[in-house]
């Protein structure tokens, strides 16, 4: 009975943290080109303090990031994205959590994504970092 | 107002102190006890698999290289890359995975340039070497040989190919073998430069000398983490030699950024960060840039005899 649930319990979770998400958020990101995904998994102990990843961006590029949330989630995931100690911005914006956001990035170095989640409870997401656009430096938005 | 400011040391002094502190290691860990041979799964240095993934996760993205290149208008060239079949020639495990790295910076060049004709070749190699270091099953080589054959598919073998890369260094990861991750990573790394500084040799590109010149942050990470790897192992050893002269040079680029407030706005509904600084890449003298491609070309040169 026990080992029946623990079956259960495993599919149910993959089925909420698992491919499925990756697919969902390789879906939403359309056309752009795939560049590297994020697997989020924050325990309720510590999904408000959340997780952090590193990633190298490059200068005069235009970067989309598209992220699923996992159907049991209390709250959708919190993306900010830090260069060092600086907040950059995040996904949380105008009241309300945006599951894709986009960043213009005008300076190359190891940039910091923290995720977290509001909810208190087990929650997990997969982020999907794409290539928009590279821009000359004339092209580059002011 | 904005501030002006040289981007510099302070994130890679941090980065090497954190290195430092989780290196463990004893005296038997010297290059002399080393048997010859496969070094890499004998190596009992450990560095903290959570510190090298900070630094240098995602550090080179063939996709984005791949672009850089194609956007200067300059045509595919098979003569840059690494031949396929070279894999039988890689005996320990560092050259395997460095050349895992290599191969998959060359897939994406070919992927970029949609000549999936060659992809077929390139696929076996990368096959071949990814079973040599026990990550094999990361590759569905049927899947990807048969999207390389179907030219309506070009997208799908792009992106499964970039996701089994991604996750043979999430399962190197989790698994403690950050050595080897490391090594393939440093292999990507260094073949885009050097398919980058090869452009730049044919056409002077801007766009590309400056991305070379951006590369000095990159540069000092990178000989951290092989520094580190360096001391129980003599691949590791040789490359980090050849990786502390070319930070030498890059003592000739000054990196300048001019900061500014980002900003976020909603565009059409899409929440766009901006984030608003300007850099400047300064080399020293036009020489500068001529050593950065002579000593990547002797890199990479190294890495896949």
């Amino acid at each position: 009975m026990s080992l029946l649930a623990l079956v259960a319990c495993a599919v149910g979770s993959h089925a909420q943290c698992g491919d499925e998400l990756m697919k969902q958020a390789l879906g939403a990101m359309g056309n752009y080109q795939y560049i590297k995904d994020f697997d989020i998994k924050l325990p309720a102990a510590s999904s408000k303090t959340g997780t952090k990843f590193s990633v190298v961006l490059n200068s005069r590029t235009h970067y989309q990031v598209n992220i699923a949330n996992g159907t049991t989630n209390t709250e959708n995931v919190i993306v900010q994205i830090f260069d060092g100690d600086k907040l950059l911005g995040t996904n949380f914006a105008n009241g309300k959590t945006f599951s894709v956001f986009q960043f213009i990035c005008s300076k190359t170095g190891a940039y910091k994504l923290n995720v977290f989640c509001n909810g208190g409870t087990d929650a997990c997401a997969r982020a999907v970092l794409s290539l928009v656009k590279q821009y000359s430096e004339a092209e580059m938005p002011k | 107002m904005k501030l002006q400011y040289i981007f510099g040391g302070f994130a890679v002094a941090s980065l090497s102190l954190s290195v430092s502190s989780c290196i463990s290691g004893n005296s038997n860990n010297e290059l002399a006890d080393i048997p010859a041979g496969d070094q890499m799964a004998d190596t009992s240095l450990i560095v903290s698999g959570e510190v090298v993934s900070d630094m240098i996760q995602n550090i080179s993205s063939p996709v984005e290289m791949a672009n850089e290149v194609k956007g200067t208008g300059v045509g595919f060239s098979q003569n840059l890359l690494n031949p396929a079949g070279q894999e039988n020639k890689y005996e320990t495990s560092f050259k395997k995975a460095v050349n895992l790295g290599v191969y998959a910076a060359d897939l994406g060049y070919i992927n970029t340039f949609n000549k999936n004709l060659v992809v077929v070749d390139y696929l076996g190699s990368i096959k071949r070497l990814s079973d040599g270091i026990g990550v094999g099953q990361f590759l569905d080589f049927n899947t990807l040989t048969r999207l390389a054959k179907n030219s309506t598919n070009l997208d799908s073998l792009k992106q499964l190919s970039v996701t089994s890369f991604n996750d043979i260094d999430r399962y190197l990861r989790e698994q403690n073998r950050s050595n080897v991750s490391t090594a393939i990573v440093v292999g990507t790394w260094v073949e885009g430069l050097y398919i980058t500084s090869s452009v730049v040799k044919q056409t002077g590109d801007k766009g590309l000398i400056d991305r070379l010149g951006e590369q000095k942050d990159i540069v000092e990470i990178i000989r951290i983490v092989v520094n580190a790897y360096s001391r129980s192992d003599r691949d590791y050893k040789n490359l980090s030699t050849k990786i502390e002269e070319l930070r030498k040079i890059y003592e000739g680029v000054r990196v300048t950024t001019e900061m500014g407030v980002p900003e976020t706005k909603e565009v059409d509904g899409m929440l766009v960060i901006v984030q608003n600084e300007i850099t400047t890449i300064d080399f020293a003298d036009d020489q500068v840039v001529n050593n950065i491609i002579g000593k990547i070309a002797e890199i990479r040169s190294m890495l896949v005899e």
